[in-house]
């Protein structure tokens, strides 16, 4: 066990990295560092026994939290990769090639991209709109800071939900930048909702039939948008593009601490469900993500420029081909 | 605010104190821009490329004519006087050839498309240049095609066919041609080609639609639309037998041309008022449009009213076709009506309207895709989904 993948591993645990785009850099970056010590054993070929390690390596991570759709995919990149790599090349040639795949991956795919969403976002903010989001999201973050820095006039609507409170992070953040920031908690939505005149989400995946996967609430913001007729702007990076097709939350997910939704901390006189956990007519169910249907979805925001969700299989089918993920 | 109703233009070209404010925002512009051609577009609140639908299809009021003619009238010396100190100002363009001018030459005739227009301006902007490489003529190209954009923002199928024009110079010039003089007669020539697509892609899609059309059917046209007509006219000459519910299309009233020329192939025609779409919906079959423009997310921009009529007869379960040639695909996303660049146009309401009272005066609206049954195009009959499939593979 390489002490770069124990760390990220237990960062994973306690979730200090959250979020798919920080998750996933900080795998690849200990990828990078198990490349940069790995010297091949005698009678082994460098891309076979690469591979069972990163195998090895990856299935450490799955313990810790299952992994994200960023992540698997990264993951498939890495392999394809090492397959790849002409048997006659030497050791080190081949080490500091893969590590320079790895920052290209990281720098194209996650870092320029975000800039690109970025530019295509803030032409669709104007002044005096009010934009709603929901919990913390790397690329809506930026875009918010982006249209502050190019002077644009508008508030935003920050909507969180319990048990995470990942939005409180993210409301620090903006309210520092100068922004004007209004907090609200998800069972507020239908009553907050007639004020927003756009709403930016984020997204862990984006499936084939353009459903968007992403943190548990934000179908629920969605759908509210939706009856609102408010347009709800999905901000995601292609490589979250996935070819699977998911129809509802529950048949692939990830559970969290039960715990977290039973004690609200702080608060021990509301512990009502302490000794409660081990009844067994009770089931704590604590999702981390749900499934939000194409018809909310007005448009994604994508390196690939802006598309309707119906086009998503057609940037999977072109540019997969052209990117040697398979 | 300038305010284009009959009394308001009146007053003002009496008062001349209202002329020199306007003109002076412009010379700012023209010394920002670099480029050789920077005629600015005189009337920069008026849409230009409706102005041209206006006095191609529909039926322009004596007075409204007097309005432009004046308004016109008080630009053109000042206009001169702009191009010539440009061309001055500009060292080393020693040529008098502008593209804006060239445009504007094709945009008069009624037949020719906008598209088709622009890039016979560009054609004409390769033979007169000088350039020795292609990447040199590439950089012209550029300016000319984004002076001609910048001229008319609100036109979507002039910027769609300088975008499509551009990126078929961009992709002859991978080395294909050694000889540079052989490659720049290849573009001329695969521009003056255009022209023929486009009536060519009319001829596809009048075909296409047949089917669409059965004996008996009463259809509903809005606006006036070179395609739709073809569309039509190729139905009667097929020996259909169908009838036709025009709509007015107040401002610029082109449901009265439409009209005249449907008569004039004997197909049966009904005039019906804007308001009275909704009352005659459950007597319609189908209802047909061309579009201005096609958005990536399926919608279509078209004349005002496209939209309303596009609510009902989805509301009412009839099908809302759309025909349209695929250089209109335009790389657009609006999220609302407001959400693009306005284009105004005057309305002439026949009386004096008070200076307290504001006028709606855009000239067209976006009908979001799930209001639309089908687009008829030269690519074949697409469902509004694939207008970004189409558009992926061609842009990137």
């Amino acid at each position: 066990m390489h002490p770069a993948v124990y760390k990220v591993g237990l960062h994973y645990l306690s979730g200090d990295i959250s979020g798919g785009n920080a998750r996933c850099i900080a795998m690849l970056q200990a990828f990078q560092e198990v490349i940069k010590d790995y010297s091949t054993p005698p009678e082994k070929t460098l891309s076979r026994d690469l591979t069972a390690k990163i195998s090895s390596y990856v299935s450490f991570f799955t313990e810790c939290r299952p992994l994200s759709v960023s992540m698997g995919n990264a993951i498939r990149f890495l392999k394809s990769r090492i397959a790849k790599l002409p048997l006659t090349m030497s050791e080190s040639e081949a080490k500091t090639t893969l590590q320079s795949d790895i920052d290209h991956f990281i720098n194209e795919k996650i870092i320029v991209a975000d800039k690109v969403i970025v530019s295509h976002a803030v032409t669709k903010i104007r002044d005096g709109d009010v934009l709603l989001t929901y919990g913390s999201s790397s690329a809506v973050e930026m875009i918010l800071q982006r249209a502050h820095e190019l002077g644009k006039q508008f508030r935003v609507v920050l909507v969180d939900s319990r048990p995470k409170l990942e939005g409180q992070l993210l409301l620090r953040r903006l309210v520092a930048k100068g922004i004007s920031c209004t907090y609200t908690h998800i069972n507020a939505i239908s009553y907050i909702m007639h004020e927003a005149t756009r709403v930016f989400l984020g997204a862990s995946a984006v499936l084939s039939n353009g459903t968007v996967y992403s943190r548990v609430g934000t179908a629920c913001v969605a759908m509210v948008a939706h009856a609102f007729d408010v347009p709800v702007l999905v901000c995601c990076e292609a490589y979250k593009f996935h070819e699977r097709v998911q129809l509802d939350s529950i048949c692939s997910n990830e559970l969290g601490d039960p715990h977290a939704i039973a004690n609200v901390p702080g608060r021990e006189q509301l512990n009502f469900l302490d000794g409660c956990a081990k009844s067994d007519n009770l089931q704590l169910l604590n999702l981390i993500y749900d499934v939000m249907p194409s018809d909310y979805v007005s448009m994604i925001i994508t390196d690939y420029g802006m598309v309707p969700p119906t086009s998503v299989p057609v940037i999977v089918r072109e540019y997969r081909r052209e990117h040697l993920w398979m | 605010m300038w305010r284009r109703s009959a009394s308001f233009i009146l007053d003002k070209r009496n008062d001349t104190g209202a002329r020199p404010d306007f003109v002076s925002l412009s010379p700012p512009q023209t010394t920002a821009s670099t480029m050789a051609d920077t005629l600015q577009n005189p009337n920069a609140k008026v849409s230009a490329y409706y102005q041209t639908r206006a006095a191609h299809h529909g039926v322009v009021t004596s007075d409204w004519l007097a309005q432009a003619q004046a308004a016109v009238g008080k630009y053109s010396p000042e206009s001169d006087v702009r191009s010539s100190s440009s061309a001055a100002a500009d060292p080393g363009s020693g040529k008098p050839f502008s593209v804006i001018d060239e445009f504007n030459n094709w945009r008069k005739q009624p037949d020719l498309a906008e598209a088709v227009a622009a890039i016979r301006a560009l054609a004409a902007v390769i033979r007169s240049s000088e350039a020795t490489t292609m990447m040199e003529l590439e950089i012209e190209l550029k300016k000319a095609s984004d002076s001609l954009k910048s001229w008319d923002t609100t036109s979507i199928s002039l910027t769609a066919g300088c975008d499509l024009f551009m990126r078929y110079v961009t992709r002859t010039s991978a080395l294909e041609y050694e000889d540079f003089n052989s490659a720049k007669s290849r573009l001329i020539e695969r521009a003056e080609k255009f022209g023929e697509i486009s009536y060519k892609a009319r001829r596809i899609i009048a075909m296409l639609s047949q089917d669409f059309i059965f004996d008996g059917c009463t259809i509903l046209v809005h606006g006036f639309s070179r395609v739709v007509l073809e569309v039509l006219k190729t139905a009667a000459q097929n020996k259909k037998l169908f009838r036709v519910l025009c709509t007015e299309g107040r401002p610029d009233r082109t449901g009265l041309r439409l009209s005249n020329e449907l008569a004039k192939l004997d197909v049966p025609v009904k005039l019906l008022i804007d308001s009275a779409v909704a009352y005659s919906m459950d007597e319609i079959d189908m209802v047909f449009v061309g579009a201005d423009g096609v958005v990536e997310s399926g919608g279509i921009i078209n004349m005002m009213g496209t939209y309303q009529i596009a609510l009902v007869a989805h509301s009412m379960n009839k099908p809302v076709y759309v025909a349209a040639e695929s250089y209109k695909f335009a790389r657009l996303y609006p999220l609302d009506q407001k959400d693009m660049a306005p284009a105004l146009r005057p309305i002439d309401f026949g009386v004096p309207i008070p200076s307290k009272v504001e006028v709606e005066t855009s000239a067209r609206d976006y009908t979001p895709p799930q209001y639309l049954t089908l687009l008829f195009t030269d690519l074949g009959v697409l469902t509004p989904s694939v207008v970004s499939d189409e558009l992926i593979q061609l842009y990137l």
